[in-house]
């Protein structure tokens, strides 16, 4: 039962192929009507649920000081931790941050977000020889090392996997010195893929 | 292809008949604005629940935002109205709809009053229908307090300490309402709970059981 209008034929006979019903008619205008309603009323309903993909994530405080470089000791990561108030959903929260700092020298350091680049676990550092729980009793390399419970991610100090799922090194910082005192830049970065691509 | 699917359906469960005959149920003809203008009166049930099927989906949707807490309550609602994408919208027909339905249902009240077609055998449907205009008004009352304004706080306090009148057992009652001595974290809870999860449970039903009335006796004929 389509619709059969033609626009060649003048005459409307019932039942010949130009003719519609008047109950066809009316179904087809109140599905029609309803349809456009309901549109109508979707249209705000959707938009404020998708509006989390519209909204502007707003940086945080540039610099953050993590401590006097006479803190921390080379050779030795220090993890640093703090919190952070944001403001999400009309609502001010506090989140957690950390990093780690590896001091190499007076005016080298290299600070680490202090997540897995697999899936966002946070991990730790182990020394050589350190027995510890693992995901799956992966074998530990032969010195110290940093360490991702979650799946048994390793990377060394440097960041550089030396085994398990992280598809990239570990995800490095800018880092300040400035008045012998140590600044960073916190951000995230997406997690599972070989890119680092800030979030 | 939905076609298909619905005589699948209807193979095992059978109900296209069904449906059929309350599509095809006929609009009598005293009722009927198209054919009698002044018989719009008729509408003002429908305009009613109309109204609340979109007090349901804009609060539904207003839930994924708010926070009911005294700390939040606020800036949530403030975040809904300034922030969410057409948020003002949602937030703008959930706050006149609230008006707009208690001003169609008594509209409805005075049709049917009027009309004398709360006479028998239609007075469970009066009785029914009390019910939803109580349920209605339990709706607007503990709305008022969830956007937590000064003005939600001191009208609930106001409405509230009224309870405490009742002889003997006022001041219980109070506390029964409030969920303790002042209006606080309780009563905002109480209320939201009452808002979205209580009222909104008992209205269905009732308004399951008011249009099955209806249509079980038929609207009433002109008198
Ligand atoms: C949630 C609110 C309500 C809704 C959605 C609603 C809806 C309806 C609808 C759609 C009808 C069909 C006829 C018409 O629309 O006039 C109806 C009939 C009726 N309603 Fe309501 N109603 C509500 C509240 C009330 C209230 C507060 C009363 C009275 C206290 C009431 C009493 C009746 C009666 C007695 C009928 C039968 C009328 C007749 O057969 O002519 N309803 N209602
Ligand atoms: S999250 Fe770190 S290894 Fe999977």
């Amino acid at each position: 039962m389509g619709l059969e209008w033609k626009k060649d034929k003048g005459k409307v006979e019932p039942g010949g192929l130009n003719h519609i019903s008047r109950r066809q008619f009316l179904s087809y205008a109140t599905l029609g009507l309803g349809a456009i309603i309901s549109a109508l009323i979707a249209t705000p309903l959707v938009g404020s649920l998708v509006s989390p993909l519209v909204q502007k994530k707003k940086a945080e405080a540039e610099w953050r000081e993590l401590g006097k470089i006479e803190d921390f000791k080379a050779g030795k990561p220090k993890i640093v931790q703090w919190t952070t108030a944001k403001l999400e959903g009309g609502v001010m929260e506090t989140a957690p941050r950390a990093v780690w700092v590896i001091k190499k020298d007076d005016d080298d350091f290299t600070v680490f977000n202090s997540r897995c680049t697999h899936l966002n676990c946070a991990y730790s550092w182990k020394l050589k020889g350190e027995s510890h729980q693992t995901a799956y009793g992966s074998a530990m390399p032969d010195k110290d090392h940093f360490f991702c419970p979650c799946h048994d991610g390793i990377f060394d100090l440097d960041g550089a996997v030396l085994g398990g799922p992280p598809p990239r090194p570990l995800d490095t910082l800018p880092v300040k010195i400035d008045d012998g005192r140590l600044f960073t830049s916190y951000r995230d970065f997406r997690a599972g893929i070989p890119e680092k691509v800030e979030i | 292809m939905l076609g298909r699917i619905y005589d699948a359906i209807d193979k095992r469960l059978t109900i296209k008949k069904t449906i059929r005959d309350q599509l095809n149920h006929p609009v009598l003809e005293h009722v009927n604005p198209l054919k009698h203008p002044r018989a719009f009166v008729y509408c003002f049930g429908g305009i009613t629940a109309f109204i609340i099927v979109l007090m349901f989906l804009t609060g539904l949707f207003m839930l994924v935002y708010y926070i009911p807490s005294p700390d939040h309550a606020y800036d949530s609602v403030q975040y809904i109205m300034n922030n969410v994408t057409m948020g003002w919208l949602v937030q703008g027909i959930h706050f006149w709809g609230a008006t707009a339905v208690v001003v169609m249902i008594v509209l409805h009240m005075l049709r049917v009053y009027f009309h004398g077609a709360y006479k028998n055998p239609r007075e469970l449907n009066w009785v029914v229908g009390i019910l939803l205009l109580l349920i209605v008004l339990g709706f607007s009352f503990t709305g008022y307090l969830l956007p937590w304004t000064q003005r939600s706080y001191w009208a609930t306090s106001v409405g509230t300490s009224m309870i405490s009148l009742v002889p003997f057992v006022g001041d219980y009652l109070l506390k029964l309402v409030r969920g303790g001595a002042e209006i606080g974290a309780p009563t905002l809870l109480r209320f939201f709970a009452i808002h979205i999860g209580f009222l909104p449970l008992m209205l269905v039903l009732l308004l399951g059981a008011h249009f099955f009335i209806v249509r079980r006796q038929g609207i009433s004929r002109p008198f």
